[in-house]
């Protein structure tokens, strides 16, 4: 078999990485949000076939970050022919000190200036001609969000790739630390052979950072990059990682000022003026309770209104095989719980899942997320973490597993940690649904509210509890992209994809669910599972027993339960389920709490591991009882 | 020499030193904050981080935490 070559495309986050690969790919993927996994496609350039990999953004290669450690592990063992280094223009010079350390790894290279609209605007002028002599390799401007270059770009890389093999430049440090990094080379040159990067990129490390160096080498190089690292030390009075990062960082501010031209604007973009605003201590809050208002009410409102269009012809339905009870007992239920599935998907999920997938998805794209986590910080320094972990946290209204993922952006373990344990409370699209759904049934949407914030309040203790045990927290840093205007047609794509991934996740789950809790009460197992949680929910939450197997399928997916509970009390709406209003809350708590999905849980082991993933469920079970518990206290259920 | 978080808002500050933990290091020089740079703080408050601007870096913005602020020297330019 023919040797498929791999491009990968490898820049600072928000630089626009993903849309490129979305563009270059024929768009298979969504170019909304940050990359956090890595990302791949077979594309096919001028009659041949490539594997494109989009992987997770990062600032440097001085792995601070878990997803940082991801890229440069690929970047050292993978298979990679070609990278592409998009390069953010509007940040030209901090993006430039990631090219220089790519131009150290060695491997064949082009960089992508994208965002040409954007700087532009801000009367900035890059010369692509002179960046590409300094750098050697090809420089294509691109505009990725209009597909403007990327043509170009796809034909340099199919040059590059089959043409002859051209090494990138070197940008030489000062020359006394060039004399230091000789004596590095004999050591590391007979070990680099099973790695992609040359001996330079080693070297440099081994003296900068020797933390991210392959344990070989690290091993090899000990004693002399010991050495070295003191005697730098002595000399420039500071360490060497900021002696190193400096030399690095006036190589990249030197080609920056040499390539880029800044005329001055009379005034500022009338989006920065806006920005003001948000980010503004007192309008900005302002902004910010308005917004999440508007966010959960447009849910709630746009959700309703699509589920009563839906609910008659779906209602219709029934009726087609109603005779069937009369001729085939098993066949009635089998169908009938296809049927319960299928309203699970269409009429109960989907009217709330579109709207809210839509609105995180246009803010995420804005950037407005970043200036939530600023404005948000001091509030959430008060449950023991940074306002960075919030854009974690949002997402996870979403789904907890992009959350779960989204945690490698926070840089220490222990923020890691907690955040993880805390996004399985954070109500992800199927539990707002379940709450919505059951909260429209029953109690309208001022008992939702007041449940969203019982669960804010939930997770406010529980990380207050967390951060108590864990050490403390290191300083934050938060990059504040530029905001963007939103746009509704990358949100709508967007949406239509995460749709399309649900529909085809969840229906075998719903209607295969459904199918499988007609089988049990069809042969009446339905009593045993029933009996396993009987002590909790009927015992202590005084619900009816028969919604205990409805848990079992909320373990797979939350939206489960409501198909399962009309199911279990053999009523075909949920208004209709022989449930008080009370009795609703303290069911809607005990379900939104009581365990991450059975998705949720499988990441976390992964992400984390089995212990954090077990302890996870456990005190997710024992909050959720403990919750459930105090509404019937307080309602009377 | 006064601290990030001390110095006053909307003036053209020098980065002179950063007394931090390597992680804060490599998590500033990342964002790219490096000795040597000039920063304008654009707005502090009580509570919560402080918001500025890196002059080699035009259109972005960056928050700090307060203690981070605290261990960063700074000198008006």
């Amino acid at each position: 078999m023919r040797d498929i070559k791999t491009i990968a495309l490898i820049g600072q986050p928000n630089s626009g990485k993903s849309t490129i690969f979305s563009v270059m790919s024929d768009i298979k993927t969504s170019a909304s949000g940050s990359t956090y996994e890595q990302k791949k496609s077979l594309i096919n350039i001028f009659g041949e076939k490539f594997n494109l990999v989009d992987l997770p953004g990062i600032y440097s290669l001085n792995s601070s970050q878990n997803s940082e450690e991801l890229t440069l592990d690929y970047l050292l063992k993978g298979k990679v022919d070609l990278i592409i280094n998009v390069v953010d223009g509007t940040l030209l010079a901090r993006s430039l000190e990631l090219t220089v350390e790519l131009l150290e790894l060695g491997l064949p290279m082009i960089v992508a200036v994208n965002m040409e609209d954007i700087f532009s605007n801000y009367g900035i002028t890059i010369d692509y001609k002179k960046l590409q002599e300094i750098l050697n390799v090809p420089v294509i401007p691109t505009q990725a969000l209009f597909g403007k270059g990327i043509k170009n770009l796809t034909e340099h890389c199919y040059k590059r790739i089959k043409g002859k093999s051209i090494a990138p430049g070197t940008l030489d440090y000062t020359h006394h630390f060039e004399m230091h990094l000789q004596k590095l080379y004999p050591v590391i040159e007979p070990l680099k052979e099973k790695y992609n990067a040359k001996t330079r990129f080693f070297a440099i490390k081994a003296i900068e950072n020797p933390k991210v160096l392959p344990q070989d080498i690290r091993e090899a190089v000990s004693d002399i990059s010991s050495g070295i690292r003191r005697e730098l030390e002595e000399e420039h009075g500071k360490d060497t990682f900021e002696t190193v990062s400096y030399e690095r960082h006036h190589l990249a501010m030197k080609m920056a000022e040499d390539i880029s031209v800044i005329s001055n604007r009379r005034s500022k973009p009338f989006i920065e003026k806006i920005d003001n605003l948000l980010l503004h201590p007192v309008f900005g809050n302002f902004f910010l309770v308005i917004f999440f208002f508007l966010y959960f009410l447009s849910i709630f409102v746009v959700g309703d209104f699509l589920a009563g269009l839906l609910e008659s012809p779906l209602e219709n339905l029934a009726t087609y095989f109603q005779g069937l009870k009369e001729v085939n007992e098993f066949a009635w239920f089998s169908v009938n719980g296809a049927y319960q599935g299928l309203i699970g998907v269409v009429g109960i999920v989907l009217p709330y899942f579109l709207p809210l997938v839509f609105l995180t998805s246009l803010f995420e794209d804005t950037g407005y997320l970043s200036r939530i986590a600023f404005l948000i910080d001091g509030l959430m320094h008060r449950v023991g973490l940074h306002g960075k972990s919030v854009v974690s946290f949002i997402l996870g209204l979403g789904c907890a597993i992009p959350a779960i993922y989204a945690t490698r952006m926070l840089e220490d373990k222990r923020d890691r940690v907690i955040s993880a344990m805390l996004i399985p409370f954070v109500p992800c699209s199927a539990r707002i649904t379940v709450i919505f759904a059951l909260a429209a049934a029953f109690t309208g949407p001022i008992w939702a509210m007041v449940i969203f914030l019982y669960i804010l309040l939930v997770i406010a203790i529980v990380g207050k509890v967390l951060s108590k045990f864990l050490s403390e927290p290191t300083g934050m840093v938060l990059e504040i992209p530029r905001l963007r205007k939103p746009l509704l047609k990358s949100s709508a794509k967007s949406t239509w994809l995460k749709t399309k991934d649900f529909i085809r996740e969840a229906t075998i789950f719903l209607i295969g669910g459904g199918v499988f809790l007609g089988w049990v009460e069809y042969f009446g197992v339905a009593q045993f599972l029933d009996a396993a949680f009987a002590p909790i929910l009927h015992a202590i939450l005084g619900l009816p027993e028969q919604l205990g197997s409805t848990l079992i399928f909320g373990f797979w997916r939350k939206e489960l339960i409501l198909v399962m509970a009309n199911q279990a009390l053999n009523v075909s709406t949920l208004s209709a389920l022989p449930l008080t209003n009370a009795q609703v809350i303290v069911f809607v708590i005990f379900v939104a709490l009581y365990f991450p999905c059975f998705t949720t849980f499988v990441v976390i082991v992964k992400e984390f591991s089995w212990k954090i993933a077990t302890y996870s469920g456990i005190l997710a079970l024992a909050i959720a009882t403990i919750s459930a518990f105090l509404f019937k206290i307080i309602l009377g259920a | 020499m006064t601290t990030l978080l001390d110095a006053p808002d909307n003036i053209v500050l020098k980065i002179k030193e950063i007394i931090a933990g390597d992680t804060a290091k490599i998590k500033l020089s990342n964002l790219g904050l490096n000795i040597g740079d000039n920063v304008i703080k654009i707005r502090s408050k009580k509570s919560g981080p402080v918001l500025l601007h890196n002059e080699s870096n035009a259109i972005s913005k960056l928050a700090i935490g307060k203690g981070l602020a605290e261990k960063i020297g700074v000198e008006e330019v």
